[in-house]
């Protein structure tokens, strides 16, 4: 049996063909320890169904059934597992005939309820940590000194093609397994030991028709002086090959760059542009992309030197949550065309942060059992219940994973579930108590992973079948569903707030503009280039100022009285309405006031208003005379109390009377303004001024 | 493994000659053909900026020697709180870490060189910019993250956060701005009154330079002629205003009158020690308070909620990085002078960031401190007594 597990030599090819036999199945698997623990004890031993391989690393099982389509579990009694790479992609020939791998799946098993990774792979690398405190389940299960963990990588070839991906894989061949002869009864698994000086261990399995035997090798193999080592190899570390051998499977290790919270609120964002490109060298502070998020477009800055190296998220992505992976960025003078795309495109921060904001239970403190119903978990199948244990456990919604069973053989009772049952509804009313409680109990529906980002939406849309297709025009009911942008759903439900709860009066009044179009021809004589929007915002202003009662916004609780005037601009965009501030309008020259429109405008267009530029603000006025509309009536953009709806110019005739009493006709330029005022805010709190 | 086994050889082989020429095994031969650690000089000299001077007549001196320990030691220091910072800006974003967060990277070497030049048993006090001083007075990077997001494993048992980190003889970050002058100048009056050979040394920004407390500490510091260097961090932005906008006069190392000052190049480590040496000398001489300007810059934007760039051209920023990074600084003077190689520097490079991860690990992953906490640490050597929650009804018990 020991024949094959052949240990290739540090970065040379192998010159014994290192696996003749491989075993009934024809496949190997191949694992490697890439880094070293301690183990205090075996996990209690599980219950396997018949046919299946155990792999046991000492803090992980995975109970992994050959061939094809099959399940994975593994259990883990405490160990997290970090990280799961895939390595489908090694696209050579030594693994081209096995397109479509072995199907895996990897469930967390501290929780038991995440699935981490399922799908087809060649290779499978797990990073396994060790959990930061004693596992409770089982307190023999020491954290790892160092407070490392361990890799592995366990990867499927044919024994005809292993030469060769041994060569390729550097040689991090470490324990080479064969599965188990389903005919023969007994699959025996063997792994070669640790080297001296490298504290790791192989692991020796026999799995047999619904039973599993785990041996367990800790440490070095004693009797190998160093010495028996080949003196001519260059890297004779140990610790170095087995490394390396991760590595040429890994492929570049990157910098992973996660979609940040640009602002406060932001709980998703849009990119709008990539400013570097894939390849391209980044310096620390250099702009990466733009991202708009709920409030505006924002650039966000590398923290890091090196090189973009992949783009996880393309330009125009649309909500992208918060935390999700973005990009890679490799180091200097690294392959970047090789780097590692992890698996977990989550990222793993973001996984992590659910887990990390529920505290644990305080050792001695009363347990309240989460409030979910009952799963069949893989971490609990280990204990047994009788049948009236269960019925208890299961209308009372209670976990009997953290207590002791007293019926023979391990069979938690009736007695154990009622007392349970006492337990927690001793402990609820302690909680009821205004003392203080520890933890809080955490709703155990935390959401793991990111959501789908289609669905978190603050705003959610109907959900209607999507997705016309060209060729069924014309046929009721289709569609072409349009991805709201985060401004235009902001902007709607603004406006809906508004129109709902705002009561809104309307006065409208038609305007003279002759003076004014007199005035401007003027003024275009000289130069000076004014709109008559320009105008309306002066005449606004001032028109506030003698009115300070108008210049109101609604806080909630009451008018605040406001002492600069502000005018908000409506400015129509590509993205949807947006409404730059001009500030302080009464002091300011028409002239000075169609600068900074003209100026403000051209950034809302560009995206590039920065929030103070649109935040606040007295007074709208929303003008859509260009458009040749004469008269509309706006929705107030809350919490101000007045928006000014500004129709077109339009020529009438008037009678007049001359100096001497004659009647006759003058042709006029009248404008309709519509003013839309909030009705509770001027009129049913009037302020009063000393 | 295998660093650990290089760094023991390489520090057999620069042992007495005896060692070299006796038995080394066939592993060593190889290691040392590949890696030659022992041609390294063991020290160098440098130039630095003269310091301007403000009423003294000699200042520091414009030479200083870096040995290559120290200059190794500096540079992993720097290094980690870069990393460590850009780690809390990353994990602030992922809105692990919340509410106040000022970071220091850009800033390093004033930290670092300060600690190189005083005593362990020497007092420091700061503002709430205040992560790398927390690290370099002794803090590991686990507990300053821990502390960050909130974590029983935190530097103040996770209830301070970015502003209130503490440690032996460091008297934390001050969230009140310039209100930490006047409390430095009264550690300087408990060592002059203790009698002890020790000094405070009181940090401050330039923002902070205009706050009237920081005047009538200098005159009472003067007048006591107490052992305090006041030193000004001017990284020339006070949260959104540039030092030209805020302050009538721009030399802060003059704005004591009385008392005697220096400006300094913040951005090199040697200058920020040899200066600190100096004052610390004054200090120690019985001569009263001496003020620093440490001209430094700062990458990041005054705190989290500030992009940075609004009052400040990114063109700027990345001028400064480019031109006088402080880590880059020393790092270019080590390699130049044949102190360290690159490839080495690039291993302490490698291990900040591991240690760095597995500090966010711990700081992710830590519970976080449970409710009873809340009401402890309140006085230090009181009996326990009920404190008042919430609302009248809820009552904890206070604990030491």
């Amino acid at each position: 049996m020991a024949d094959w597990c052949h240990l290739s030599q540090g970065g040379h090819m192998p010159t014994q063909q290192p696996v003749s036999n491989g075993g009934g199945g024809g496949f190997l698997w191949w694992i490697s320890l890439t880094k070293g623990y301690s183990c205090g004890a075996l996990p209690p031993a599980p219950h396997l169904p018949s046919g299946f391989i155990l792999i046991f690393f000492g803090l992980a099982w995975l109970i992994c059934c050959l061939p094809a389509p099959c399940t994975h579990h593994m259990r883990c009694t405490g160990w997290h597992v970090l990280h799961v790479t895939t390595v489908t992609q090694i696209q050579d020939e030594v693994f081209s005939p096995l397109s479509g791998g072995v199907r895996l799946l990897v469930l967390d098993c501290r929780g038991g309820r995440r699935l981490l990774w399922r799908g087809p792979a060649l290779c499978l690398e797990l990073e396994l940590m060790p959990p930061p405190v004693t596992c409770p389940q089982n307190p023999a299960l020491l954290p790892s000194p160092g407070g490392g963990g361990v890799t592995c990588v366990i990867s499927r070839l044919p024994p005809s093609r292993s030469a060769a991906a041994c060569a390729m894989l550097g040689g991090g061949r470490d324990h080479l397994f064969a599965p188990p002869r389903r005919r023969g009864g007994a699959g025996v698994l063997q792994a070669r030991r640790g080297q001296p000086g490298v504290r790791k261990m192989a692991a020796s399995c026999w799995a047999r028709r619904g039973r599993a035997l785990c041996r367990l090798f800790l440490g070095p193999r004693p009797g190998l002086p160093p010495s028996a080592r080949p003196r001519s190899l260059p890297l004779p570390l140990p610790g170095w090959r087995l490394l390396r051998g991760a590595a040429a499977l890994r492929g570049t290790s990157a910098v992973k760059i996660f979609m940040p919270a640009l602002s406060p609120t932001m709980e998703e964002g849009n990119i709008v542009k990539w400013l570097k490109k894939e390849g391209e060298a980044v310096n620390a502070g250099d702009a990466l992309c733009e991202i708009e998020t709920d409030k505006a477009v924002v650039t966000m800055e590398s923290n890091d030197d090196g090189v973009l190296a992949k783009i996880m998220m393309e330009e125009g992505s649309k909500n992208v949550r918060l935390g999700t992976l973005i990009a890679l960025l490799v180091e200097e003078g690294q392959d970047w065309k090789q780097v590692e795309i992890p698996a977990d495109i989550g990222g793993d921060l973001p996984s992590q942060a659910p887990q990390a904001s529920v505290p644990p239970p305080t050792p001695g403190g009363p347990v309240i059992p989460a409030p979910s119903k009952m799963e069949p978990l893989p971490g609990k199948l280990q204990i047994r219940l009788s049948p009236a244990a269960r019925n208890i456990l299961e209308t009372h919604g209670l976990d009997p994973s953290n207590e002791t069973s007293s019926g023979p053989r391990g069979i938690f009772t009736k007695e154990d579930a009622l007392r349970l049952l006492q337990q927690q509804q001793k402990s609820k009313t302690t909680e009821l108590k205004p003392m203080v409680s520890p933890a809080s109990p955490q709703p155990s529906a935390v959401p793991l992973a990111p959501q789908a980002a289609t669905v978190s939406s603050a705003y959610p849309r109907p959900a209607i079948p999507p997705i016309p297709t060209a060729g069924h025009l014309g046929v009721p009911g289709t569609f072409t569903e349009v991805p709201a942008s985060n401004i235009r759903r902001v902007i709607a439900k603004r406006l809906t707030e508004s129109k709902t709860t705002v009561p809104h009066a309307y006065a409208t009044a038609d305007c003279e503009l002759d003076a004014i179009l007199k005035l401007r021809k003027e003024l275009a004589k000289d130069n000076i280039k004014v709109s008559v929007n320009d105008f309306i915002i002066k005449a606004t202003a001032v028109t506030i100022k003698q009115m300070p009662d108008v210049n109101v916004t609604w806080d909630g609780e009451g008018p605040r009285q406001l002492q600069s005037i502000d005018i908000s601009i409506a400015v129509a965009t590509d993205r949807g309405l947006i409404t730059p501030i001009i500030r302080d309008a009464a002091a300011k020259g028409v002239q000075e006031i169609a600068a900074s429109a003209k100026a403000l405008a051209k950034k809302a267009r560009d995206g590039k208003l920065l929030p103070e530029e649109y935040q606040g603000g007295s007074f709208s006025i929303s003008n859509l005379g260009m458009f040749g509309i004469s008269g509309f009536i706006a929705v107030i953009n809350p919490p101000q109390a007045c928006i000014l709806a500004v129709g077109r110019a339009r020529p009438e005739l008037k009678i007049v009377e001359d100096e001497e009493g004659n009647e006759k006709l003058q042709q006029h330029q009248l404008m309709t303004m519509t003013l839309s005022s909030d009705e509770f805010t001027l009129l049913h709190c009037p302020l009063s001024f000393p | 493994m295998r660093k650990m086994l290089l760094a023991a050889l390489s520090r057999v082989l620069q042992g007495p000659a005896a060692a070299r020429t006796g038995a080394v095994s066939e592993v060593a031969q190889v290691v040392v053909a590949s890696r030659t650690y022992a041609d390294f000089a063991s020290e160098a000299t440098f130039e630095i900026k003269k310091c301007d001077l403000h009423r003294l007549e000699e200042g520091p001196p414009v030479t200083a020697v870096l040995t290559r320990e120290e200059g190794l030691h500096y540079y992993k220091t720097m290094q980690t709180i870069r990393r460590m910072e850009l780690k809390a800006d990353q994990l602030y974003k992922q809105k692990i870490i919340r509410g106040f967060c000022h970071l220091y990277d850009g800033q390093e070497a004033c930290c670092v060189g300060l600690e190189a030049a005083i005593n362990p048993t020497d007092h420091l006090i700061t503002a709430y910019r205040a992560h790398g001083y927390t690290f370099t007075r002794g803090t590991p990077v686990r507990e300053i993250l821990a502390e960050l997001t909130g974590r029983k494993g935190g530097c103040a048992k996770g209830k301070g956060g970015s502003m209130h980190m503490y440690a032996k003889n460091f008297y934390g970050g001050n969230g009140i701005v310039g209100a930490q002058v006047p409390l430095g100048a009264g550690i300087a009056l408990a060592c002059k009154y203790f009698g002890k050979d020790e000094i405070c040394v009181t940090l401050y920004g330039d923002g902070a330079a205009n706050q009237g407390q920081v005047f009538e500490t200098y005159n009472m510091a003067a007048l006591w002629k107490l052992p305090c260097i006041f030193i000004c961090e001017n990284n020339r932005y006070g949260m959104g205003t540039s030092v030209e906008r805020a302050a009538a006069s721009t030399d802060y190392y003059k704005r004591g009158d009385y008392i005697p000052g220096l400006r300094v190049d913040g951005m090199d480590l040697l200058c920020v020690r040899e200066a600190t040496k100096f004052a610390a000398e004054h200090c120690r001489s019985g001569k009263g308070p001496i003020l620093m300007e440490l001209q430094t810059y700062r990458y990041h934007g005054h705190s989290m909620s500030d992009p940075g760039i609004s009052y400040r051209t990114r063109e700027e920023i990345q001028e400064v990085r480019s031109k006088s990074d402080p880590i880059t600084l020393l790092k270019d003077r080590m390699v130049n002078n044949n102190l360290a190689s690159v490839e080495e520097l690039k291993e302490i490079d490698v291990e900040v960031r591991k240690e760095i991860e597995e500090a966010a690990q711990f700081a992710t992953t830590d519970p976080e401190p449970p409710l009873e906490e809340l009401s402890s640490h309140i006085y230090c050597n009181e009996p326990p007594f009920e404190v008042r929650g919430p609302n009248q009804w809820i009552r904890y018990k206070s604990a030491c």
